[in-house]
């Protein structure tokens, strides 16, 4: 009983960052921009986060610097595709190769070593009934996730971004503006990504570490997918990973190789990828700029 | 094209510069050493060809597909599936002749390093499954399960995270006495011809360019995109996993946890590079690898980082696929340089 | 005072000049029509005029005032609304998302959908378009959505109306009741511009009429003081006849025969028990509103699509297979629509030339291009079917629309398939380009061959047809000789007005 209320916290923690990252990728990609570069985005935030703690001291203006970061580097996202037209998913990759190797020559040059920077202060914990002591990132990616859907579905300018997203060229003609609406699923969903990453480095850690995002990106975007495109969708869609994620906290003995045990999260992803695609459809504007 | 390409280059260079300036480097300074470091000697030249050799295959792989509009992502995973398995045939089976044996580890390996590329495939045409998020999730899976095989069963026994080194009949020997660049950069020149030839010689790169342009047109005309497609991932993935092998077979002797410092998403800037052109693709190779062994050899004099050679490469990556963008920042330049032609034609005159 | 009055509008994209120094004047209250031959410039100004596209010199006057519109909102600020050829419609939203998006009824920061479909079904029932303002998009008919685009433009209280080819997707009833709509329009003093290449539109709807050739302005007259006659030679620049048919003068045994075809999309029966019978020496014309089978039609014949259920004989000879095979049994295919099914536009002429037949022995040994051939065949078929080009290693991108289907055309009828599926072989091709292209397949009918003919435009297939078979809803509802049939006859059955008659 024990070990399955354990296994089920730790479920939910591994699944914060998930959560926030595809939420996010909803919005980019309901407004037409495949987030192929949330992985970049992820380890800006948390690099900015670590730097931010580091230089101040203060955990909280070192999530402002990781969420002012992952948002800048989201917005370069955004220049890149909706003002040169840039191939969306080439794009992403070609950020996330470069987060990945400023990061480490930036830890090499400010703390002397490519792999991990030293400690700094992390995120002070608050304490839940049952849960116990977690971020307070938990419940505001549950917000997040309620209030996003609401922005989404229940507001005129979620009925924008959708139209941006589906056709922008109908947006065009109805005079709402693509760029101002991409912008701003890209400002989200760097805003997203920032939580996210500075919660890997200054919450559930207290440093940077090289390629610490280690993948989480890719997989926000096949939550995204499993939740059907929609912020709840995706809150429920997280879990699956990180209970994927948290069967590491359960075979802690070494019965089974720490290796395979990493390798779940994956495996997972490939899986949904494959067999929960059918039935959903992706914003029919995802990549299409909008121009004659 | 050119103008475009260099100017991407240039560019890239200076934003790695800007980057070693923060550092409290001179760039010029280490771009001059980086330069020395790598083409100074003969030495330096066969140390950066060493470098450039896994480049060859993996940036292959990578413009191989792209022809057809396949984005593989997996070289990083299918690498390490065709150096595993090279370690296992070369470290674990009795030997067999080196004629017969080479060969052999090299066409199963890449065979395996194919196959698991074709998974993807598979379940993109079968299932409709994302390709990009499939090949790289493949990647993580197939460094992990090679980490357990190697920190697990296969242990050695000082406990270190390696296979068994492989016998001499197993083993890539040398280009030249005294210098460990290993032969197998002959493969990769002579396997650049062979795709070339596969591109713009043969119906399969006929098909392939039509895929890769309009896949529908291509389906209206009879040809199995589906088929092409996983095709065209078989032959990518052996690319690739000829990285892994002649690694494995040639420079380490064993596979060793870890030992891919990235070679298949360097492969997408030295594609990126060359346009995805394969003949380029070993000049792109030679000069990336050039930057590698440069950067390398600084070093060891000065704690440069290293990863801003990631850096340069990912900026590469960007500028080659934003055409808009480049004719925007190569504007000035285009007149820069116009504009002297005209003065030099006026002064001549 | 006039409702726009555009002066001297020039614009290019690239090296084409699409408009050159025009003049348009729209006088209040009136239904204008702008008539010209396809890439004659009509919608070009017209979006000029909807703020899409930026003139590159000229001014634009609004009621006496000039503006200069930065986007299409700026134009529908100043009460312009265009109904466009493709509509701008998001199939997953709802009829009353779509129409007012940009300018939704709203409770406090919330989006109020009831208020929403309130207002739409009240404006629907204002302008006699009855709709159902809660349904999706996509289960709408064609001419559901067009009212859903009108309803879009007036729910933004437009006072200028542009329609882009509104007819070219429906069928004769509903434009009796479109045309019916825009006279209610013009009761109530809107000014309406509609763009068209159908002179009878001209006469039966509009009051004045603009022709464009070319991108220039060939003159504005008074319906009065026209006849069809002068409006075709001034959209076509030359004399025009009203030419006749060409009927076969052998038509000879069964060539290709197809039974029972019937095939379902998502559950929903697309065909149904269509069976089609081609004779040597005949062109088949299939008649029917778009939309109603003919996509699948065409794709289960060539191999495409399988179907349910499908015999295909071709001399005789049962046919199976996928696309692969149906081309190597001898049935050519021109695609419905060139750019996406026909051409590959990255590649040179010569490339896409043998598309579909790269595996032939002169092409093609062991797995090897032989490019010196297929070199030598792209020469060839550049000069036997008049294709201008610079060369054959040119880019089919750079060729004008007309060009390009000629090289479709050569594709198919060089390698002398026994029988072409020919789909759309003249859409949105120049007059000159379209006739070479009809004189194609009439030889290629006399030589004893057999054309399957898809056509949405009734004048092609009427013109062309030796036998003309009649689609509705996935079934044949009638095949005849095509003299049989009058226009009214054809109205009566593409609508599936009296359910069809029976087939023999």
């Amino acid at each position: 009983m024990e070990s399955i209320l354990l296994f089920l916290i730790s479920a939910l923690r591994s699944s914060v960052p998930v959560a926030l990252a595809a939420v996010g990728g909803n919005f980019s990609a309901r407004c037409g921009i495949m987030p192929m570069g949330m992985e970049g985005f992820i380890l800006m935030g948390a690099f900015g986060a670590t730097c931010g703690s580091y230089y101040t001291n203060n955990p909280w203006l070192g999530l402002l610097c990781g969420v002012a970061l992952s948002t800048l580097y989201a917005l370069i996202h955004g220049v890149l595709c909706v003002q040169y037209h840039m191939d969306q998913v080439i794009c992403g990759i070609g950020l996330n190769m470069f987060a990945s190797g400023f990061t480490a020559s930036m830890t090499q040059v400010i703390w002397g070593s490519r792999a991990n920077s030293s400690s700094v202060e992390s995120l002070p914990h608050i304490v839940l009934p049952v849960i116990g002591n977690v971020s307070f990132m938990l419940p505001l990616a549950i917000v997040v996730g309620l209030v996003g859907w609401a922005f989404m579905f229940r507001t005129p300018w979620g009925l924008r971004l959708r139209i941006v997203g589906e056709k922008p060229l109908a947006a065009r003609t109805i005079g709402i503006s693509i760029k101002k609406y991409r912008f701003l699923g890209e400002c989200i969903v760097g805003v997203l990504c920032g939580l996210a990453g500075s919660y890997l480095a200054i919450d559930h850690v207290n440093r940077f570490a090289y390629e610490m995002s280690a993948g989480r990106g890719y997989i926000a975007v096949a939550v995204n997918i499993l939740g059907a495109y929609n912020p709840i969708g995706s809150l429920f869609g997280s879990l699956i990973f990180g209970a994927a994620a948290a069967l590491k906290s359960v075979f802690t003995d070494g019965s089974i190789p720490a290796q395979l045990l990493d390798l779940c999260p994956y495996l997972v992803t490939i899986l949904v990828v494959t067999f929960a695609v059918r039935h959903v459809r992706a914003p029919a504007g995802i990549a299409d700029t909008g121009e004659e | 094209m050119v103008l475009r390409t260099l100017c991407a280059f240039l560019l890239a260079l200076i934003i790695g510069g800007i980057v070693f300036y923060v550092a409290g480097f001179n760039p010029l300074q280490v771009y001059k050493l980086i330069f020395q470091g790598a083409f100074g000697s003969v030495d330096d030249i066969l140390t950066t060809l060493s470098y450039a050799t896994p480049l060859i295959f993996t940036g292959l792989a990578f413009a191989f597909a792209q022809h057809a509009k396949v984005m593989n992502l997996g070289t990083e995973g299918q690498l390490y599936v065709g150096a595993m398995v090279a370690a296992l045939i070369g470290g674990y089976l009795p030997a067999l002749p080196r004629v017969i044996f080479v060969p052999l580890i090299l066409v199963v390996s890449c065979l395996a390093a194919g196959l698991y590329a074709g998974i993807a495939g598979f379940l993109s045409n079968r299932f409709g499954a994302n390709m990009v998020i499939v090949t790289l999730m493949l990647n993580y899976v197939a460094q992990l399960f090679c980490s357990y095989l190697v920190n697990n069963p296969l242990v050695d026994d000082q406990g270190i995270a390696r296979t068994a080194a492989l016998p001499e009949e197993a083993r890539i020997g040398r280009l030249v006495e005294g210098h460990y660049l290993s032969s197998s950069i002959l493969l990769g020149v002579a396997l650049v011809l062979v795709v070339w030839f596969l591109l713009n010689r043969t119906k399969l790169g006929y098909e392939m360019h039509f895929m890769g342009t309009n896949r529908i047109a291509a389906q209206t005309a009879g040809i199995h995109v589906n088929r092409m497609m996983v095709v065209t991932l078989l032959i990518s993935g052996a690319l690739a996993g000829c990285c892994g092998a002649t690694q494995v077979m040639g420079v380490q002797y064993r596979f060793t946890d870890g030992f891919s410092s990235g070679y298949g998403f360097e492969g997408i800037a030295v594609a990126a590079l060359a346009g995805n052109n394969p003949l380029i693709v070993l000049l792109s190779a030679i000069l990336w690898g050039g930057l590698k062994s440069g950067a390398s050899s600084v070093n060891r004099i000065a704690s440069i980082p290293m990863d801003v050679i990631a850096i340069i490469q990912a900026l590469i990556v960007v500028f080659m696929v934003a055409p808009k963008l480049m004719d925007t920042l190569c504007a000035p330049l285009k007149k820069l340089l116009l504009g002297r032609k005209k003065r030099g034609a006026a002064a001549a005159e | 005072m006039n409702a726009v009055e555009m002066r001297g509008i020039s614009k290019s994209f690239g090296n084409v000049q699409a408009l050159n120094h025009v003049d348009f004047t729209l006088r209040e209250g009136e239904i204008h029509a702008v008539l010209g031959e396809n890439g004659a410039g009509k919608t070009t100004l017209m979006k000029v005029l909807y703020g899409m596209h930026r003139a590159d010199a000229g001014e634009i006057l609004i009621r006496g005032k000039k503006v200069s519109f930065r986007d299409s909102s700026d134009a529908i600020q100043a009460g312009i609304g265009m109904v466009h050829q493709h509509f701008m419609l998001v199939p997953v939203l709802s009829v009353a998302e779509n129409i007012v998006a940009g300018h939704e009824p709203r409770k406090g920061f919330l989006y109020d959908q009831e208020e929403a479909v309130r207002r739409v079904t009240s404006l629907a029932e204002q302008s006699g378009f009855p709709i159902d303002a809660r349904a999706r998009v996509e289960s709408l008919s064609v001419g559901q959505m067009q009212r859903v685009e009108i309803l879009k433009a007036l729910y933004r209280g437009v006072e200028i109306l542009i329609l882009d080819e509104p007819t070219a997707v429906l069928t004769p009833i509903e434009v009796k009741e479109l045309f019916r709509a825009l006279r209610v329009l013009k009761g109530e003093g809107k000014s309406i511009v509609i763009i068209t290449h159908k002179l009878y539109e001209v006469m039966e709807i509009a009051d004045r009429c603009t022709v464009l050739r070319d991108g220039t302005l060939i003159g504005s007259v008074d319906k009065e003081q026209t006849d069809m006659q002068q409006l075709a030679s001034m959209m076509v620049g030359r004399e025009y006849s009203f030419e006749g048919r060409h009927p076969s003068e052998h038509i000879g045994e069964v060539l290709c025969q197809v039974r029972d075809l019937s095939c379902q999309r998502a559950g929903i029966p697309v065909l149904q028990d269509v069976s089609l019978t081609v004779h040597r020496g005949e062109i088949l014309g299939i008649a029917g509103i778009d939309g109603n089978g003919q996509t699948e039609l065409i794709e289960a014949l060539t191999g495409l699509l399988r179907p349910d259920s499908m015999h295909l004989t071709l001399n005789g000879k049962e046919i199976s297979g996928d696309a692969e095979d149906f081309l190597a049994a001898g049935i050519g295919h021109v695609p419905e629509d060139r750019t996406l099914r026909g051409l590959s536009l990255a590649r040179s002429i010569e490339e896409n030339v043998i598309l579909g037949y790269e595996g032939q022995k002169q092409f093609c040994r062991g797995g090897m291009m032989n490019y010196k051939n297929i070199r030598k065949n792209a020469d060839t078929l550049i000069r036997d079917f008049r294709v201008k080009a610079p060369s054959a290693a040119t880019p089919c991108g750079s060729l004008s629309g007309g060009n390009q289907q000629k090289v479709v055309i050569a594709r198919v009828f060089s390698q002398d398939p026994e029988v072409v599926i020919c789909a759309q072989p003249t859409r949105g091709v120049d007059v000159s380009a379209s006739e070479y292209i009809h004189e194609v397949m009439l030889a290629y009918r006399d030589r004893g061959k057999g054309i399957l003919l898809i056509s949405a435009d009734l004048d092609e297939i009427k013109k062309l047809s030796d036998t003309i078979a009649v689609i509705y809803k996935g079934r044949i509802v009638a095949v005849d000789r095509a003299e049989a049939f009058d226009d009214n006859r054809l109205g009566v059955l593409m609508t599936g007005a009296e359910g069809g008659e029976k087939c023999s």
